[in-house]
């Protein structure tokens, strides 16, 4: 009698999963393990990039440039360990969670959740395996943490501004939030970058290093 | 992002699911100043702060609720006395520094009480039964487990670079990312491998839900928590109808 | 319970080599060992046993592999529904759990397979009694030790009642005291009447619980033996299967007879070895082909006689009152090998993270031997020595093999005073770069490891990328050379070629320092013993000395000949407990 299991890759096999033993196009149980190991690797990076952007004063302004640029290894070993639709997607709703919900964040929650369902579809369209809208999809996500800074560009403080009025600054009175709003789309540009050029860094070191090492 | 490493059994014990929406509801006044400029959400806006306060100071984190006092007091006391006399790019750093301490001041206490009183078992039980599925709650937990990990990972790695003698700043950024990330990589990767075995042979993924040992349900002081939550939504609407202003 | 009908299993992609034509059965209540080299297919069987192979990694089986009535490979459920008859352990207790806390870990299975909490509770309690670990549960798992930790994987498969345990070298992590914790666990199982079955490279612990041995070789079961058969190998079959002692008390003397025949084959003097570098064509395996070409490694061969002597180590935690670690004074000989032993938790890698210099909380100096007797501060350690760290892949970095070892070696100028001629560059800065390469080549050549220097190193196996470590210590041009743990989980003769290699390091004049609970390691690789227990030097002695009685030894290395009531003490020591609960036992 023989028994002849799906034939696809080695150890790290990406689409069949045991409990539902080759039905591409779908995630099991181990790529739910993977995705959460690579989701901390993710977070530790950003966290890194978070604490060298405010090292410098209103460094706060380049964090989404710095978080793009050391999260996109993790970022492309998520689509390129799984190449199945949701695997992004489920990184930003971790994401939504831990940086939104647990934090009472509300424009994370839906800044995050949007970001990693487009960027899963833009992968997805070169059936994450095209590097272009791969590296596309990288700066897509990478907008996700706007929400963490869009509740300084959203909603007045009248009383903050008024206070600041009374010096007759000229600022507090054009000012309708804290930060000027001219800063949001450079914020959200940089972010693009970020994600764009932490893409390319890690396709180099993917040639470099996890190919080689046999990893993906 | 550290959870509680035992759960709280101290007075005041809520769901996990109520500490999220009291949180949520902190979040939506005080972080994303729901409600405006308009007198009621001051209000409430005073009345969450509180709250946090209280919550975190009854669990048993006085000298933490203390210090973020110290800080929301000494944010209104600058607006107060300093802000009014500067001008130029310091008046407008000050202000910006100000506003986003006093605004994410209040979720952050929230938050940080969500996290000193309950455990990731805690949490992840609460989740699924929150119907939140697995294709979330696996990654969550595996998480949580793998902090610790990664970090101790992180310390070897630069252990094994200090002996080299390559340290940061003392040479190319690029080989200090790639030297540092390259293996936390594929130790994490090994690692991951390892503990995908080790679950599957206990029969994780057996079915679509799991029951849990973790000891979470609503009480009396939940019931009263989400009122109170109600309250500030309501209290909202009325100001949205024109009852209140 | 386990029937195997003519099974074979081929790994897709044929990264691993698996299993042949295996036909054999096991009897409920029975414990089977499965052993032999590393390699020779017996993870392999422990994974068709828990339908690892074929549910996760992909192959090809033929026959058919029953448990406890289930076709492991159609099972319904697949893994899911094995996993509720069969329990596995593995062999690294890091990364087994699943949770951040013990009752949350014995909770896991059960959680699975959707039991209602209460039971699971109450099952929770059962097992920690059955386990003798009442005080572990509730504590954060990330606080226990290794042998806590495996006690914590056993227990949370016990939790779920299986009828099969699966161990995949369960002890190759683990001090003496944790193993005979695990004794305990897998004789506890034996007495509920559980089949299981251990895949093992130590074996002493299992003496008097084995009821049969299954030795494999090449992916085919070539023997099998009864648990009295096992006891009873001689030692000369017993060294031919490759298989380390079977009884403690076998240890010492086995060391005694290793180092005969090692020395037999050594190296006659260094000058020999100098004019002969790096032989092509030697094949890879025989501890005293490795030994040579490492000795060749040195220029110089003069290795300096004299004592490191580590001065007021002491070591303190963050808020702790009185410290973890403090070693007044040890000794550590100047180009020999030191074991540093002890139980785990007992500070032994505190105290070499210390004598490397990692650790700003750590106090104190290290004086070279005379005639100089410096004194090196914690910054100058960290240049005078050089670790080869238990987990290897934290330490490669770099896209080749030969880069990793020019990562490793000194800039010019930068040689910090040692008296070690190694690897020298070149004087003529054109040069400079062409002769570090050359003399890493050279090195990577005495290691084996020419042909794969342009290899990645992360791509190797555990054997080779563990030489790349020892080769960037060795480029490295560093007077001591710390290995922290080098052989958890190796066979017989990877353990030889290992210590093999590390006596060569020492014959060519490196200071050797080598961190290791196991007797059977430390008797082959050490000269002298360091004890540490409780963060204190407890003992000190050395285990191979001078024999000017034996004109047989007379012309090497002085210190040649085994201290054999010294390796008694040390096996003492090292397996004290289990050896007499092993005697109770038989």
């Amino acid at each position: 009698m023989t028994n002849s299991t799906t034939p696809s890759a080695a150890t790290q096999a990406t689409s069949a999963t045991p409990e539902q033993p080759a039905k591409p196009g779908r995630l099991g149980t181990r790529d739910y393990i993977f995705i959460g190991v690579y989701t901390v690797l993710y977070f530790v990076l950003i966290c890194v990039a978070a604490m060298i952007a405010n090292l410098i004063p209103g460094g706060q302004l380049f964090m989404g440039l710095a978080c793009g640029i050391l999260g996109g290894v993790p970022y492309m070993l998520v689509l390129m360990k799984s190449r199945n639709f949701g695997a992004v997607t489920i990184v930003g709703v971790l994401l939504a969670l831990i940086m939104g919900v647990i934090h009472g964040n509300w424009y994370t929650i839906v800044t995050a959740v949007v970001a990693g369902v487009a960027a899963d579809l833009i992968a997805r369209a070169g059936g994450y395996r095209k590097l272009g809208l791969n590296i596309v999809s990288a700066g897509v996500f990478n907008l996700w943490n706007l929400g963490l800074f869009l509740p300084f560009y959203i909603g007045r403080n009248d009383y903050l501004a008024a206070m600041a009025a009374k010096k007759g600054a000229e600022w507090a009175d054009g000012m309708a939030n804290l930060f000027p709003t001219w800063m949001l789309p450079v914020i959200v540009l940089m972010g693009v970058a970020g994600g764009l050029i932490g893409a390319w860094i890690a396709k180099l070191l993917m040639r470099k290093h996890f190919q080689r090492a046999g990893l993906v | 992002m550290n959870f509680a490493t035992s759960s709280y059994r101290g007075i005041l014990r809520f769901d996990p699911r109520t500490k999220i929406l009291f949180t949520l509801t902190v979040g939506a006044f005080c972080l994303t100043l729901l409600g405006g400029n308009s007198a009621t959400a001051g209000a409430i806006r005073w009345a969450l702060t509180a709250v946090s306060f209280l919550l975190l100071g009854v669990c048993g984190r006085v000298r933490a609720a203390a210090c973020f006092a110290l800080m929301l007091a000494a944010s209104y006391a600058l607006a107060e006395w300093a802000l009014p006399h500067v001008g130029g790019f310091l008046g407008w750093f000050i202000y910006a520094g100000i506003g986003m301490t006093t605004q994410t001041l209040p979720s952050a206490v929230a938050a940080y009480w969500l996290l000193f009183t309950t455990t990731a078992d805690e949490l992840i039980a609460a989740l699924q039964r929150a119907h939140v599925p697995q294709a979330v709650t696996i990654p969550l937990a595996v998480m949580f487990r793998f902090f610790p990990t990664v970090t101790a990972e992180a310390r070897q790695i630069n252990d094994a670079m200090r002996m080299r003698g390559v340290h940061v700043g003392g040479g190319k950024a690029s080989e200090m990312f790639e030297y540092r990330v390259v293996p936390m990589v594929t130790n994490s990767v090994k690692i991951a491998d390892e503990l995908s075995q080790a679950a599957l042979t206990r029969g994780l993924g057996a079915s679509p839900t799991r029951t849990s040992i973790a000891r979470i349900g609503f009480g009396w002081a939940d019931a009263l928590l989400i009122a109170g939550c109600a309250a500030c939504f309501g209290a909202l609407a009325c100001v949205g109808f024109g009852v209140l202003a | 319970m386990i029937r195997f009908d003519h099974v074979s299993f081929e790994y897709a992609g044929g990264m691993h080599a698996g299993v042949t034509d295996l036909d054999f059965r096991i009897h409920a209540g029975q414990t089977v060992l499965l052993c032999g080299d590393s390699g020779c297919g017996k993870t392999t069987v422990t994974r068709l046993i828990n339908g690892l192979a074929p549910h996760y990694f992909d192959g090809t089986l033929t026959g058919r592999v029953t448990v406890a009535g289930l076709d492991t490979a159609n099972a319904s459920g697949g893994l899911a529904g094995i996993a509720q008859h069969v329990g596995s352990v593995f062999q690294n207790p890091k990364s087994q759990f699943f949770t951040l806390d013990v009752t949350g870990e014995l909770a896991f299975a059960c959680e699975n397979f959707r039991m209602p909490p209460a039971e699971i509770r109450e099952r929770i309690g059962a097992v920690a009694r059955d386990f003798h670990m009442e005080d572990l549960l509730g504590r954060p798992i990330t606080a226990l030790s290794g042998g806590q930790k495996q006690k914590v994987a056993c227990a949370s498969v016990s939790t779920a009642g299986p009828d099969v345990l699966v161990l995949d070298e369960p002890s190759s992590n683990l001090d003496a005291r944790a193993i005979e914790d695990l004794r305990g666990i897998v004789a506890l199982w034996k007495r509920q009447g559980k089949t299981v079955v251990i895949a093992e490279h130590r074996l002493y612990w299992l003496d008097g619980l084995v009821d049969r041995a299954l030795y494999l070789r090449d992916g085919r079961l070539e023997r099998e033996m009864s648990g009295d058969e096992l006891r009873a190998l001689s030692d000369d079959e017993r060294l031919g299967l490759g298989l380390r002692p079977v009884r403690a008390e076998q240890i010492a003397a086995q060391a005694a007879a290793m180092m005969r025949s090692a020395d037999a084959a050594q190296t006659p003097d260094m000058t020999d070895a100098a004019e002969t570098p790096n032989a092509p064509g030697v094949p890879d395996g025989t501890i005293a082909a490795v030994a040579t070409r490492t000795n060749a490694a040195t220029d110089t061969p003069t290795p300096s006689r004299g004592d490191y002597v580590v001065d007021r180590f002491s070591y303190t935690y963050r808020r702790a009152k009185a410290p973890t670690l403090s070693v007044d004074r040890a000794t550590l000989p100047a180009g020999r090998v030191t074991a540093v032993t002890g139980f785990n938790g007992a500070g032994k890698s505190t105290f070499v993270r210390c004598l490397q210099g990692l650790d700003r909380r750590c106090k104190g100096d290290l004086v070279t031997p005379p005639p100089d007797s410096r004194a090196l501060n914690r910054k100058a350690r960290l240049k005078a020595c050089f670790t080869v760290l238990q987990d290897v892949n934290c330490e490669l970095f770099t896209e080749s093999v030969l880069d990793e070892v020019l990562l490793a070696m000194p800039e010019r100028g930068d040689r910090d005073g040692q008296q070690d001629a190694d690897a020298a560059p070149a004087e003529s800065a054109a040069s400079a770069e062409s002769a570090r390469e050359q003399a890493a080549r050279g090195i990577l050549a005495r290691l084996d490891l020419a042909d794969v220097a342009d290899r990645h190193p992360l791509s190797l196996s555990g054997g080779q990328k563990q030489r790349v470590a020892i080769a960037a210590a060795l480029a490295s041009a560093r007077g001591i050379i710390i290995f922290d743990e080098p052989t958890s989980g190796l066979d017989m003769r990877h353990m030889r070629q290992v210590a093999g290699l590390l006596r060569g390091l020492a014959a060519s004049g490196r200071t050797v320092v080598v961190v290791t609970h196991d007797p059977e390691f430390a008797l082959c690789v050490a000269d002298d013993v360091l004890t540490i227990d409780h963060g204190r030097a407890v003992d000190a002695y050395p285990l191979r000395v001078a024999n000017a009685a034996d004109p047989a030894h007379d012309r090497r290395d002085p210190h040649d000949v085994l201290d054999a009531a010294n390796a008694r003490r040390l096996v003492r020591a090292l397996t004290a407990r289990t050896a007499s609960v092993a005697a109770d036992a038989a």
